[in-house]
């Protein structure tokens, strides 16, 4: 069943360039069409400036596409602000990058674990404490470390925490923003079987946005490589990261490191979403590129093997 | 104190008992470690566990507030306590050292040719038109497309690759016999990453300068280094060539920290995570600072700090068969 | 660039104009000056001369037309006081003014800048801790309060110099270490803080990896990049020269801008204040668009991009 879905959405900011130069869109998200069923969890990856956050709060509702539709569970996304929107966010959570960020230094993290059980008027005081209770022992806090401000408890913890405020209504969607990028690897791996431990046990569906490859591989169930704005390729995460069919995918998978496929550098910068080329947006740093691809800008199509690539010679 | 492995006849630099500790807080408890010429060393382990500390303390980079001990000897001569004359000299000179974020790491107010011509001016000894000469011939070097006019640009009108490559120009610019790369391409997207780390590779071969990799990402260490020391607490827990040490890996630390990395290939189980946290270090337990997290704990290992024993690879850890 | 520094001298100039119009406002709103300039039991006739002379007897707006319009040709009108130009009569205070306020300036920069950079390079020793301290002290105490207890020290009970007027230099050392020292105890807060900043950065222990001596990498590196908030402090002394040395000049009764005006306010000669009042405004602005345009000169990040 289809929780979220994202239909062509666009998204673009108005950018100067220098301090009086005229101001220019830039296209962070151009035309982007996901889908993520319930309990699933699907992947975005990408490197920076790909749009794959703005997606996520495109997703979440925080933003309003300029163009394309944003449905979950079968209805529309509301727009912001409006009491449809507000109830709307016991179902779906963000779980950002820096834990600290999002909590509030001041309060104890028991206080703003509760935070969302008293906006949605879940329970009286008594079943908030038990609840409480539940949310932290089901992402491994201690009772004591309830009390304590958000300073006083480690990276990891934070990041536990954070999730527990997110799983306090009961969400049917996460929207993981690079959850475990700030961490170390030994807790990495804490939070990242977490979030799939906690899928399993309430059936979360998963917007899982990051640009470590192993660890989108490790939660994802369907995975969508970005590029510029856009989704350059779809599809099951063990068939793109044996055999990536867009050229942009082969680069990112060569590139991981201590991978097993032979380096193939990519060469020059990572892309300036203000200066778009022309035709696919990837043929200046594509080493296979044809004449065709600098004039015509490939479309995501759907192959026989089910992925979906948008690439003139990766059809498959 | 074992036996270290000696890759030439007398290594380039010889570590022995470095410690380190800020306002009396140890933060690097007894480092004994060589470098040879020409080798590429990892150095791995999660953040506070002393592996840049110990290169900065080498170095006299380390802030007024830190107490060093030890001996750091480049060539017989020693480094820790060396005046200042003799540092400055070393640095950016023999052994050239760069950072982590490349935009911070370059100041921002100088143009990015005369941030590599100072470098050049200090050890090469050319000054005016000669050191800009030399300066544009090592942006060009490490891949500075347009390198003629970059010259006049501040940082931040540079990409983060192209930072680092200048970076990596400067540091190259003592003609060093060792490079100190401290988490070069953490800050750095993956396609980005894997240019930084190419050019690392090309320069060490061209120059047959020797390399200490210290990263978090024990894949980069994998694929750039022949030898690896894991650090845990502000010790070394494990020594080893590269292959042997991923092949198997002996201390319960190190077999943790790989289970924790997701595979590329292979069906997808649940990742052996470490439990807990790295011990604070004004809270060390008395015995392996490992044990608490240790699933091969005995009582044993709470009574004292194990040595780093063996003689082709070290391991510090009873339980270890080294 | 051009253009930046054009819109940049717009903004500064409506600045201006703003002010003439509310100082006029708030002058005119605040009492009838003929009534005080020629005490309230004059004769009736007496009165309306002297407002037909000054132009007081027009509507206000006209007033504000006239008034203007006189601005823009330089003419301040006249001091009601004695019929000569506004701007005479404060243009032969400037003098003394700066005399103070120039050499208050040098002393806070020469000692200010320093001891914020001595203390930086040397945190929490002794001597940070001393100029700290001494800082605290510095801008905690009031001007007037410093004067007074500097008159009593060293010209009532030590007798070492005089306590006001202008008759020698010795006249100038009390008021200027009065109006010195607060300035220079803000200078020094301000520089260390912006050289802890920078200290603090990345790219200054990459100086000294790269082999740059201590002292080549506080001077070429750190230094350059504290100038810029520190520009900003500087800038608004600057600013301050004429103006800011009212509480002092009336202290050690210097015949300086700053006791004029206080004279001209309470005799509500109009055209002298306003003339100060504009003085000043386009003293603190014309040095806003000196820090600004600096700004761009110390830090290429601020610079317009021009492609």
């Amino acid at each position: 069943m289809t929780l979220l879905a994202l239909d062509s959405v666009a998204r673009g900011y108005p950018m100067r360039r220098g301090w009086l130069g005229r101001a220019v869109m830039v296209h962070a998200v151009d035309g982007v069409s996901l889908e993520v069923s319930a309990g699933r969890t699907l992947g975005v990856v990408g490197e920076s400036g790909c749009g794959k956050s703005t997606t996520g709060r495109l997703a979440l509702g925080l933003e309003t596409p300029d163009s394309g539709t944003v449905t979950f569970a079968g209805a529309a996304m509301p727009p912001p602000g409006g009491a449809a929107w507000r109830a709307l966010r016991a179902q779906m959570q963000l779980v950002p990058q820096d834990p600290l960020g999002a909590l509030d230094r001041r309060l104890p993290v028991a206080r703003q674990i509760a935070e969302p059980l008293v906006i949605h008027g879940i329970g009286d005081a008594g079943e908030r404490a038990d609840r409480v209770a539940t949310l932290l022992a089901s992402v491994g806090l201690r009772p004591d470390q309830a009390a304590r401000h958000p300073h006083a408890l480690s990276g990891g913890q934070r990041q536990r925490a954070v999730l527990a405020r997110a799983l306090a209504a009961g969400p049917a969607l996460l929207v993981c923003d690079e959850p475990v990028s700030a961490l170390d690897v030994s807790i990495q791996a804490q939070i990242v079987n977490l979030l799939t431990d906690l899928q399993e046990s309430h059936g979360i569906a998963m917007l899982f946005i990051s640009h470590d490859l192993r660890v989108v591989r490790q939660v994802s169930h369907e995975v969508a490589v970005m590029y510029l704005g856009r989704v350059i390729e779809r599809g099951d995460p063990d068939a793109i990261f044996t055999d990536p069919a867009h050229p942009y995918s082969r680069a990112l998978v060569a590139a991981i490191p201590g991978g097993s496929k032979p380096h193939a550098i990519l060469a020059g910068d990572p892309p300036n979403p203000a200066d778009r080329p022309a035709g696919c947006a990837f043929h200046p740093r594509c080493p296979v590129v044809v004449a065709r691809c600098r004039a015509e800008t490939p479309t995501l199509d759907v192959r026989a093997d089910g992925r979906a690539v948008a690439c003139h010679l990766a059809r498959g | 104190m074992g036996l270290t492995v000696v890759p030439s006849a007398s290594p380039l630099i010889r570590i022995s008992g470095l410690s380190v500790a800020f306002n009396g807080t140890p933060a690097l408890l007894g480092i004994d470690l060589t470098v040879g010429a020409g080798e590429t060393l990892g150095l791995v382990g999660e953040s506070g566990c002393g592996k840049s500390v110990t290169w900065l303390a080498v170095l006299g980079l380390l802030p007024n507030s830190a107490t060093v001990g030890g001996s750091a000897t480049l060539d017989g001569r020693e480094l820790v306590g060396a005046p200042a004359s003799v540092l400055e000299r070393v640095r950016g000179g023999r052994v050239a050292m760069i950072f982590q974020d490349p935009a911070s790491a370059l100041n921002p107010v100088h143009r990015i040719g005369r941030q590599v011509s100072e470098a050049v001016t200090l050890h090469r000894g050319l000054s005016g038109g000669a050191a800009t000469a030399e300066a544009l011939r090592l942006l060009d070097e490490v891949g500075i497309p347009d390198a003629r006019n970059r010259m006049t640009a501040y940082p931040h009108e540079m990409s983060g690759g192209q930072n680092q490559r200048v970076m990596i120009a400067t540091a190259l610019a003592g003609r060093p016999e060792l490079l100190i790369a401290d988490e070069p391409t953490t800050a750095l997207d993956v396609t980005i990453q894997a240019q930084i780390l190419d050019l690392l590779r090309r320069l060490q071969r061209e120059h047959g300068m020797a390399l200490v990799l210290i990263s978090h990402d024990l894949g980069v260490v994998a694929e750039m280094c022949e030898r690896v020391c894991v650090m845990y607490a502000g010790r070394i827990v494990e020594e080893a060539q590269a292959g042997a040490l991923f092949a198997g890996p002996r201390h319960p630390y190190t077999t943790g920290l790989m289970g924790a990395l997701p595979p590329l290939t292979g069906p997808r189980l649940r990742l052996t995570a470490i439990p807990g946290r790295v011990p604070e270090p004004w809270a060390m337990p008395p015995g392996c600072a490992f044990a608490p997290r240790c699933p091969k704990r005995i009582e044993a290992c709470d009574v004292s700090v194990p040595n780093l024993r063996g003689e082709d690879r070290r391991v510090a850890c009873i339980r270890a068969a080294a | 660039m051009l253009r930046f520094v054009a819109i940049r001298v717009g903004r500064a100039a409506l600045t201006i104009v703003l002010v003439v119009t509310f100082a006029f406002v708030v002058l005119r709103l605040s009492g009838d000056p003929a009534l005080i300039i020629m005490s309230p039991d004059a004769p009736a006739e007496a009165i309306a001369a002297f407002r037909h002379a000054y132009g007081l007897d027009l509507p206000i707006w006209q007033q504000y037309l006239h008034y203007f319009g006189a601005v823009a040709q330089g003419d301040m009108g006249q001091s009601m006081r004695d019929g000569r130009s506004a701007l005479t009569v404060v243009a032969e205070r400037i003098p003394a003014t700066l005399a103070l306020t120039v050499t208050a300036l040098l002393l806070k920069l020469c000692i200010g800048i320093p001891s914020g950079i001595f203390a930086a390079l040397h945190r929490n020793g002794w001597i940070d801790r001393a100029v700290m301290a001494l800082a605290t002290a510095g801008f905690t105490v009031p001007s007037f309060v410093l004067g007074l207890v500097l008159v009593l020290v060293f010209s009532v009970q030590l007798r070492w110099l005089p306590s006001g007027g202008q008759e020698s230099w010795s006249s100038v050392v009390l008021p200027v270490i009065t109006l010195g020292a607060g300035g220079a105890a803000i200078l020094a807060r301000f520089t260390r803080s912006a050289m802890l900043e920078v200290l603090g950065q990345p790219y200054i222990r990459a100086a000294s990896a790269k082999g740059v001596p201590w002292h080549t990498v506080v001077r070429r590196h750190a230094l350059p990049n504290a100038a810029i908030p520190t520009v900003t402090i500087v800038g608004f002394m600057v600013g301050s020269l004429i103006a800011g040395a009212v509480v002092v000049e009336s202290v050690f009764s210097w015949p300086g801008v700053g006791r004029l005006l206080v004279i001209a306010v309470s005799n509500r000669d109009l055209a002298v204040v306003q003339t100060i009042l504009l003085l000043v405004a386009s003293t603190m602005v014309c040095s806003n668009l000196v820090v600004d345009l600096l700004y761009g000169v110390l830090d290429p990040r601020l610079r317009v991009v021009t492609k």
